[in-house]
């Protein structure tokens, strides 16, 4: 569920979380206490999917229908609060903000929104990456992240998809960081699709997207960015490599 | 394969004013003019830049409408498609 509600700085009765505004940690924190990470007086708080009405000092906690931090924000009965990030309003802007949660003993951080970064495949987020193979394609995990390699018939690939689905609304872009894309530029695609493809043909990829983007071929680091901003709600991750080899060190979505 | 027309700030059209590059894609192979033109197509070599600031390079390919209404355009043109196919089907003696 997804409401909105704001409430000034604090916490308030019947509430199943604080909300604390400080540039060190908090000392005897409670659970579901939220920490964020501000130098600037927070005046009031809004969970909300779309950004609020601007207010100097309001902090801006959007929620999506997943998270690693999420709680339980009343103390009878149940609304499941899905954080994602924050922002606070000061000097006329939205600025970022880092925030933690107080659970189960100890602090948390809230999801970055990154769905691979190296080694870590955030499988709480997407459940786990799912692997489509033709012919001789690979598909292997390691610190540098995830590569996809295929060297076998002209118009298969390796592929692979996040297994649940992502809540876009809340982010403007699909960024990757590629560390290797080798092999036609048309072959290695990262992207965003309605419903994941189990085909093994890269000529059929493109077009089953609603965004993506080609990878150049480059040995140097590349940052690769989708423009996500005008799609909302459950969308799957899948990246393919065909006649290629695609390295993502990192896939991120931002707000 | 299709042949679409891009305009100064990539956006994507099915005819040309004069002024723009035609580029042929199959990615929007089977699409209603409404969803084309609610497309920005990015092609290979250049850039654009987001009113904030972030840069995308091509290839990128994606909306600048609402994808939502993009698709509900899409599954309309579709519906419509399907009810032509049953219409000169049903005059060849096929019931659907």
């Amino acid at each position: 569920m997804i409401f909105n509600v704001s409430g000034g700085s604090g916490g308030s009765a019947g509430l199943n979380f604080k909300i604390i505004g400080a540039t060190s940690m908090p000392s005897n924190p409670k659970e579901n206490d939220i920490w964020v990470n501000t130098s600037d007086k927070i005046t009031d708080w809004v969970f909300s999917v779309t950004q609020p009405t601007s207010a100097t000092g309001r902090v801006w906690i959007s929620v999506g229908t997943s998270s690693i931090v999420e709680f339980n924000a009343l103390k009878k009965n149940g609304i499941q609060v899905y954080p994602i990030s924050v922002k606070q309003y000061t000097n006329g802007a939205w600025k970022d903000v880092t925030a933690k949660s107080y659970q189960n003993g100890k602090w948390r951080d809230w999801w970055d929104g990154s769905v691979i970064y190296g080694d870590n495949k955030y499988t709480e987020i997407v459940g786990e990456w799912k692997t489509i193979l033709g012919d001789t394609g690979q598909v292997t995990w390691g610190t540098d992240g995830v590569t996809l390699t295929y060297t076998g018939n002209v118009g298969r690939h390796a592929s692979i998809y996040g297994k649940n689905p992502i809540d876009v609304t809340s982010y403007k872009t699909l960024r990757a960081t590629v560390t290797k894309a080798v092999g036609t530029t048309a072959n290695n695609i990262i992207g965003v699709r309605k419903s994941p493809t189990t085909s093994t043909s890269i000529t059929d990829y493109a077009s089953g997207y609603a965004a993506y983007a080609t990878v150049p071929a480059s040995d140097n680091e590349q940052i690769i960015n989708i423009d996500i901003s005008n799609l909302s709600g459950d969308y799957y991750v899948q990246l393919a490599s065909g006649i290629a080899t695609l390295t993502v060190k990192r896939l991120q979505f931002i707000s | 394969m299709k042949t679409i027309y891009i305009d100064s700030d990539f956006k994507c059209h099915i005819t040309n004013d004069g002024t723009m590059t035609a580029m042929e894609t199959d990615f929007f192979d089977g699409k209603c003019d409404s969803f084309i033109e609610g497309y920005r197509f990015i092609p290979s070599g250049e850039s654009w830049t987001r009113s904030d600031g972030i840069v995308f390079y091509g290839e990128m390919v994606a909306p600048w409408e609402p994808y939502s209404e993009l698709d509900v355009a899409q599954r309309e043109y579709e519906k419509q498609l399907l009810s032509v196919y049953a219409e000169s089907l049903k005059t060849v003696g096929v019931i659907l």
